[in-house]
């Protein structure tokens, strides 16, 4: 079950990546990043941190632009190992750690990958901000209905 | 003992020889997709494909699978088809090569407006625009858009002027610009491989 569970995770997450990567969801020039939202919400789900870890590395392998090393691959690992720590110690219910974690993560993304982006750009960043929220929601809300009983983080 | 093994290890050579030969047999390779060279009119291209796009929004990149190998080196120009420009080489290695697009934030370029040559800038972004147009140029829309840098060749088209922006609190004006193709559905790109040999 748990294998079987853990597959279903990492096809939702590359399938995101793929999908990242073609821009077939490009609305109106604003990109979302699927990934992130992928990553934080299955955080919830994964039984461990070393499966979770997979997923992150198997994400990053699919996200690599250019064989040189990329600061955003890294952004990226942080905030999701952060997503899957903060996500279990936040005190609201997981749906709204879950909005929260996402809508932060997209901030916190370009504050440290580039701090000039959201002030010359704010409006495709929080375009970006909701499609993620979103997206991320659905997946979300998808896994949550699969699972059949409702998640207790505190139990993982 | 020795003998075994020398037998066995003769036995196993011949399988793996066996089989490989039927591998032989059943494989046939077709050949890998090549960036192509085209030559028209004293000029040259490479068509390339493009493998992807920069995965985030706050840049805007393309990989194409034509590098070094091919003749492409950094600051090569990239067309949509030939004629009209999609951006540079900012890296190129040897199969693959990084292109900066004119969606790019960090992409500026000098051009020039319709018949009367009005200088403008040209600011990368999602939805490029042009700036430092004089207040009193004559710029109209559907005027041609093209490029006046020594990295690329002169008069390359961009765009047309979609919508002209004046400001009165703005000592310039600005300008949006219609693009004759969808970025989103580009598949291949036309790079001018020969551009800084003939310069």
């Amino acid at each position: 079950m748990k294998k079987g569970r853990f597959f279903i995770l990492l096809l939702t997450v590359v399938l995101a990546v793929i999908l990242q990567n073609t821009g077939l969801l490009n609305v109106y020039g604003i990109k979302p990043n699927l990934a992130l939202a992928s990553l934080v919400s299955v955080s919830f789900f994964a039984a461990d941190l070393a499966s979770y870890i997979f997923l992150v590395v198997a994400a990053l392998i699919g996200l690599k632009f250019r064989a040189s090393f990329e600061v955003d691959s890294l952004i990226m690992a942080g905030l999701s190992l952060a997503s899957f720590v903060m996500g279990r110690r936040l005190q609201w219910k997981p749906i709204i750690n879950n909005i929260l974690l996402i809508g932060g993560g997209t901030i916190l993304f370009y504050l440290l990958a580039s701090p000039g982006f959201i002030a010359a750009n704010s409006q495709i960043v929080i375009g970006e901000l909701v499609y993620n929220v979103v997206l991320g929601t659905i997946i979300f809300k998808i896994f949550e209905e699969w699972s059949h009983d409702k998640i207790n983080i505190f139990h993982n | 003992m020795i003998i075994l093994g020398l037998v066995g290890t003769a036995f196993f050579g011949n399988f793996l020889t066996a089989t490989k030969n039927r591998l032989a047999a059943v494989v046939s390779l077709t050949p890998f997709e090549k960036p192509q060279t085209i030559t028209q009119n004293g000029r040259q291209v490479i068509i390339a494909k493009i493998y992807s796009t920069f995965p985030f929004n706050y840049r805007n990149l393309i990989t194409l699978n034509a590098g070094s190998m091919s003749g492409i080196g950094l600051g090569t120009p990239v067309t949509v088809d030939g004629n009209i420009l999609l951006g540079k080489v900012i890296e190129a290695a040897g199969d693959y090569s990084v292109v900066q697009t004119i969606f790019d934030k960090n992409f500026s370029l000098p051009v020039r407006v319709g018949s009367h040559q009005i200088e403008a800038l040209l600011i990368g972004a999602q939805e490029p625009r042009l700036t430092l147009i004089d207040k009193a140029a004559a710029v109209k829309e559907n005027d041609v858009v093209y490029s006046a840098s020594a990295d690329f060749p002169y008069g390359m088209k961009i765009g047309n002027i979609a919508e002209i922006n004046d400001p009165a609190a703005s000592s310039f004006k600005e300008a949006s610009l219609r693009l004759d193709y969808q970025f989103n559905s580009l598949k291949d790109a036309a790079l001018l491989s020969d551009w800084h040999e003939k310069r």
